[in-house]
């Protein structure tokens, strides 16, 4: 956890962009852990996991918009019969935090 | 999903985040409330709501009284069990769930600094313990008086390895209720002087080596110098789980084990003498 707060803090102190995303809830046969989190930064680069393969594809196409507009965003993501290369395979619904972690102007209302 | 033009409810982001380093580095642990969604509850879009503090309350408050009542009360749990939770209130703070008309969702985060492992003594048993501990994300500290034992070669994964006499490094050491003890010297006399300095700390786990005969005699010995029955309540000797451990690696699984299963709640069977603790939650 330390290491999570001090990316946001490098990142954001040199004035660059940061979402993060963290696992609220998971139903089925889905193995992340609640609180598993994952940080994405203005180049692409990105901290940590929310669960590898099966999710981060998705949650990656969201932060992106989060990194954007700077709003935050709840997610979704259906993994019933998700399967994906060998063995790789998936089942139930992960719930996903998202949120910018960088102050940016004021929403347009 | 937040529509884009509506407000977020998010608070000063650079506070929340110093404050969330601070209470890393203080070792005082603070709960982040995050807005997860609503359905026809008014609160913004999702994100950092409010800074729950131990004896403090949640700041700012969040929707109603009632409302942010039921959010310090379900925080104050979360921070209790050191794990994220989410929880989801009508909007006067009653339980709900996201099949109701109204809701609000919240994911409750414990800023919790890492455990801390203190392994006193850095014989055989120490070194594969400091790596299992490692593994597990724990802070690792390794504590012996002989430099030729505690050094960093012999330590590679600890955070720390001092090289002091234990009874001066435990006199300086913030044994806080994240701290893991072991005890693990060379000689049992040396773990008896260090576990007479440890009794009474907030450890939550204080192991000892040494067999039912050794630990009885221990137990014996401080009980007759006045320690009270409830002060070795969070003392575990012989130390570590029943699973036969026979090797150093072993054994130090077996602490490890033990140790996973106390901050889980779990129910394994701890070879320890169980007669100054309270019974474990029963397996119903």
């Amino acid at each position: 956890m330390d290491e999570y707060f001090r990316q946001i803090a490098e990142h954001a102190g040199r004035g660059e962009r940061v979402a993060s995303a963290v696992v609220v809830s998971s139903r089925g046969s889905t193995p992340q852990d609640i609180g598993a989190r994952m940080l994405f930064f203005e180049n692409g680069a990105t901290w940590g996991t929310v669960g590898g393969g099966c999710v981060e594809a998705d949650v990656r196409a969201e932060a992106v918009r989060v990194l954007a507009d700077g709003q935050g965003r709840a997610l979704e993501i259906d993994l019933i019969d998700d399967v994906k290369g060998e063995g790789d395979v998936c089942g139930g619904t992960l719930e996903v935090l998202l949120e910018a972690w960088t102050d940016l102007p004021p929403p347009r209302t | 999903m937040a529509a884009p033009e509506r407000r977020p409810a998010v608070i000063d982001r650079a506070a929340a985040l110093a404050a969330a380093r601070q209470a890393l580095a203080q070792r005082a642990p603070i709960v982040f409330v995050h807005l997860v969604g609503t359905r026809a509850v008014e609160l913004g879009a999702p994100g950092l709501l409010a800074v729950y503090r131990q004896g403090q309350g949640l700041a700012p408050g969040v929707g109603g009284g009632a409302l942010t009542h039921a959010l310090a009360e379900a925080a104050a749990a979360a921070l209790a069990v050191g794990r994220p939770r989410a929880v989801t209130f009508s909007a006067d703070g009653a339980a709900a769930t996201r099949r109701d008309p109204a809701y609000a969702r919240f994911l409750l985060d414990p800023i919790v600094a890492a455990p801390r492992l203190l392994i006193v003594g850095a014989g055989h048993i120490a070194q594969p313990l400091a790596r299992i501990a490692a593994v597990l994300e724990f802070e690792t500290i390794v504590v012996d008086e002989r430099a030729d034992f505690a050094n960093r070669e012999r330590f590679p994964a600890a955070d720390t390895v001092a090289a002091c006499p234990i009874e001066d490094y435990l006199a300086g050491f913030d044994v806080d209720a994240q701290t893991y003890v072991v005890l693990v010297t060379r000689a049992h006399r040396f773990d008896e002087a260090a576990l007479r300095r440890l009794l009474g700390s907030p450890a939550p786990y204080i192991g000892m080596i040494g067999s039912r005969r050794r630990v009885h005699i221990v137990y014996g010995t401080m009980l007759a110098d006045g320690f009270g029955p409830d002060q070795f309540r969070n003392v575990y000797a012989p130390i570590g789980l029943d699973i036969g451990a026979q090797t150093p690696a072993e054994i130090a699984a077996a602490i490890a084990a033990e140790i996973v299963d106390l901050r889980r709640g779990g129910r394994a069977r701890h070879l320890s003498l169980s007669e100054f603790r309270p019974a474990p939650p029963s397996a119903a």
